[in-house]
């Protein structure tokens, strides 16, 4: 067996191809590493077997496939093969499984776990594939049935808990371990990764998944540098595809903005925060907190309740919210405001907050229209020959499974001739309204050389009956409704001055209305959030009023955030904790932040350098960290950028400890600047004297 | 977490099961809706080609199972267009079926629910005015 040597064998039924990886990025750390297994098209009864082998001790020879022995391998992969591709999806799917083990310890996985060669109804019996072939859409079945094999891979001194290695000596054991557990468990539950002491435990592990129709090469994240160490790393991967750590879709630029890090939460399905996921680090109480916000208001339990969030600054109330803000998805919606925006002059003060209320409720609304859609296999059109008279036309479309002949009235012929449809095309025509639209061309007619406009997009032959039904969900805010059903028609707006407010009348005809929709089943409220940040700004009228509009039924949950202490409720004159009246606070559930601890600090300064694209030496990470902790949390963030055009200036591509020290010295932090400040105070223009200022730490 | 094989085993079954009942409903639209489909072809023949037709007695050919039977033209039409009826009512039943039984499979897969599904569709006029509202 290969030692220390880090190497990918690639097999493809019998033929072993060894390739190596690249080595791991010196630069940017991302903690992954991708491996790429491609899997053909047509490959039913040729799994990828992908072995990746690291370490001192080897694996036994008898697990993995003896380098020219191709029987032993394909003994051991069986692919259930896939025979008749006019098979409906469920057997296409069901009959590839694709198997993801990995195995990482001091101990050589022993042979009794990998299948025996020569025992191909072991395999058979143990290979069961679980596809996602129930979907009710197709493109929810590829999605899904190429996120179903599970990789592990762990490099690490800490060797995998010993029942994730197949025991030695239980053979039973191992039957009862490689159970298929289709995509739909969760790959990320701690019991997906290999438990140590709970044999049956990996049955339920690993689940072999295949998806052998994948055009793509798959990609195979691994959390660490495959790197050897001193430990026996055996990854065994069957045209596997992964999807364990998080992926976010890029699709366009994205401002790079103090909380832009954060994709979420990061809690698992228990709601215990893990300690950095999606972008959040540390913080594990308030992020639990939240997380049980979250779930209640997905259930819809919590509406018209309020929740404060407060602690000192720099300790992530505005990342938590945002973090709950991606976490309930775009379904649910989500307006932030910030208590300042109340005073603006164009309106009233009740009049913002309530539409900040009301833009946080949402209405689902349904709208059902048949449809004929179908790829268009020709298109007759007569025209009389003497010039008057109605003209005749067919129509022939077809799907995946049938095709059929329309005749054609006129009306229809005139909205085909004004598409300008033309055989190949995919449309769809609307019973009702008699609307035609063209979905693009299909694939089948595409040529090498077509002339085709900038527009033409290519899509797939439609499935299924020809005559659909089309069920469109929409959730709009009641704002909305507010908005167009106020605006003053036509050129009486110049008259009637719009003010931007809304009048209550108009208010309670669309709350009546709505609630006549729910009575009959039409329509539901989908009651959001509503965050409020810097909510010390608001002032006892504000509060008051609140206070009222958390007690109507078509309340979203209020969430809040300050990190001011016992101050002064604006507009009076009373001191009270965090600038909001008691019998406020006595309806608010309070999560509490805590200043971040060095590690932590050293997390985030990570994830903030990789955000913004700049690239750290170890060193001046460290330095960082503890100018971090010395100063503040946002000053170290915000030196991140500078320092690294520093370093750009210097022509080197990764920050230093020198470019630390360069900004540092150059751009002050708030300490600093009050020191120096105290200091030369007689020079500076209209000083007052520092007695006043306010202490914000 | 130790699941017992019969465990897996069962669950499984209970997924197949799921998902073999909305894979034959959606079949079964597919037929009926093809059937439907060559109903109204044949509507169409005879409408237009009545005037045709008058030479042959006004009655023409229908199969019926494996059965040729000629009758007069109304009596085709009406059967025919019964058919379609009862077609399009069946239809209609089993698409409502299936938002169920795909939840229930969803359910059974822990995938999460698609949303909105146990709502009545707005009526033609109500949903017009809301898109003149939305702007949509």
């Amino acid at each position: 067996m290969r030692r220390t040597e880090t190497k990918l064998k690639l097999a493809f039924c019998g033929r072993a191809q060894w390739s190596h990886l690249p080595p791991p990025h010196s630069g940017r750390q991302r903690n992954q590493h991708r491996l790429t297994v491609f899997s053909r098209r047509d490959t039913a009864s040729e799994p990828a077997v992908v072995y990746a082998t690291y370490g001192i001790s080897p694996v036994q020879s008898s697990d993995l496939p003896k380098e020219g022995s191709p029987e032993g391998e394909e003994t051991r992969w069986t692919p259930i093969s896939d025979s008749s591709r006019e098979e409906s999806r469920y057997r296409e799917t069901a009959s590839e499984p694709a198997v993801v083990y990995a195995t990482y310890g001091i101990s050589p996985v022993q042979s009794n776990d990998l299948p025996k060669e020569g025992s191909p109804e072991g395999e058979e019996t143990r290979w069961t594939p679980i596809s996602d072939s129930f979907c009710a859409e197709k493109s929810r079945y590829r999605d899904t049935a190429s996120e179903t094999a599970v990789v592990y891979a762990k490099y690490s001194i800490s060797p995998v808990q010993s029942n994730d290695l197949p025991k030695e000596g239980s053979p039973e054991g191992e039957e009862t371990r490689w159970t298929p557990i289709s995509d739909s468990f969760c790959a990320e539950k701690s019991n997906d990764l290999p438990k140590e002491g709970s044999p049956e435990g990996e049955e339920t592990r690993w689940t072999p998944i295949l998806d052998s129709f994948c055009e793509e090469p798959i990609t195979v994240r691994l959390d660490s540098a495959l790197v050897s160490l001193s430990k026996t790393h055996v990854v065994l991967i069957m045209a596997a595809v992964s999807l364990t750590s998080e992926e976010h879709e890029v699709t366009r630029i994205e401002r790079i903005g103090a909380h832009s890090h954060i994709r979420g939460l990061g809690l698992t399905d228990e709601l215990t925060p893990k300690p950095s996921a999606q972008g959040m680090v540390g913080q594990i109480k308030a992020r639990r907190a939240a997380g049980v916000v979250h779930n209640m208001v997905k259930e819809g339990k919590l509406a018209g309740q309020a929740v404060l969030i407060a602690g000192q600054p720099g300790t992530g109330k505005t990342a938590i919210a945002n973090g709950l803000a991606q976490s309930l998805g775009p379904d649910t919606p989500f307006t932030a405001v910030s208590a300042s925006e109340i005073y603006s002059l164009g309106m009233s003060k009740t009049e913002v907050l309530t539409q900040a209320f009301r833009r946080s409720i949402g209405v689902r609304i349904k709208e059902e229209t048949e449809i004929i859609e179908g790829e268009v296999v020709e298109v007759q059109i007569d025209r009389p020959a003497t010039g008057t008279g109605a003209k005749v036309g067919k129509l022939t479309l077809k799907t995946t499974e049938m095709e059929t002949i329309y005749d054609l009235g006129n009306k229809l012929i005139e909205a085909l001739t004004k598409e300008k449809v033309q055989a190949g095309d995919v449309i769809t025509i609307d019973k009702a309204t008699g609307k035609i639209t063209k979905l693009g061309r299909s694939f089948t007619r595409a040529r090498d050389y077509d002339a085709t406009g900038p527009q033409t997009r290519f899509v797939q032959c439609p499935e299924g009956e020809l005559q659909k039904r089309k069920e469109v969900v929409h959730t709009v805010t009641l704002h909305e409704i507010d908005v167009i059903n106020n605006r003053t028609q036509g050129f009486m707006a110049l008259f009637s001055g719009d003010t931007g407010e809304i009048k209550g009348e108009v208010r309670q005809q669309i709350n009546a209305k709505v609630a006549e929709w729910r009575e009959e089943g039409k329509a539901e409220l989908v009651p959001g959030v509503l965050f409020i940040d810097e909510v010390h700004m608001l002032d006892i009228e504000c509060f008051s009023f609140i206070n009222r509009a958390l007690e109507d039924d078509m309340a979203p949950v209020v969430i809040v955030a300050t990190n001011r202490g016992i101050t002064r409720i604006r507009g009076t004159r009373n001191l009270s904790p965090h600038g909001i009246p008691i019998d406020m606070l006595d309806r608010m559930i309070i999560i509490k932040t805590t200043p971040y601890q060095e590690k932590e600090i050293k997390e985030i300064l990570k994830i903030r350098c990789e955000e913004e694209d700049c690239e750290i030496q170890d060193d001046a990470l460290v330095v960082l960290t503890k100018i971090g902790l010395e100063t503040s949390l946002r000053y170290a963030i915000q030196l991140i950028t500078l320092a690294n055009l520093a370093a750009m200036k210097r022509k080197e591509k990764q920050i230093a400890i020198v470019d630390v020290k360069k900004v540092y010295q150059l751009f002050i932090d708030e300490q600093r600047s009050q020191k120096f400040l105290k200091e030369y105070e007689d020079e500076f223009m209209f000083d007052e004297g520092t007695e006043t200022a306010m202490e914000t730490n | 977490m130790a699941v017992s094989p019969e465990r897996i085993q069962q669950q499984l079954e209970e997924v197949e099961a799921a998902a073999e009942d909305v894979i034959s409903d959606r079949q079964e639209i597919v037929t009926l809706d093809r059937r439907r489909n060559t109903n109204r072809e044949a509507l169409r023949q005879l409408k237009t080609n009545k005037i045709a037709s008058q030479s042959t007695g006004n009655k023409s050919w229908i199969c019926v199972g494996n059965m040729f039977l000629k009758l007069p033209n109304t009596v085709v039409v009406d059967c025919i267009e019964k058919e379609q009826k009862q077609l399009d009512t069946e239809i209609n039943n089993l698409r409502n079926g299936l938002r169920s039984k795909v939840n229930h499979l969803n359910d059974l897969e822990a995938k999460q629910k698609t949303v909105g599904t146990n709502l009545k569709p707005l009526s033609q006029d109500e949903w017009k005015a809301v898109k003149q509202v939305l702007g949509r």
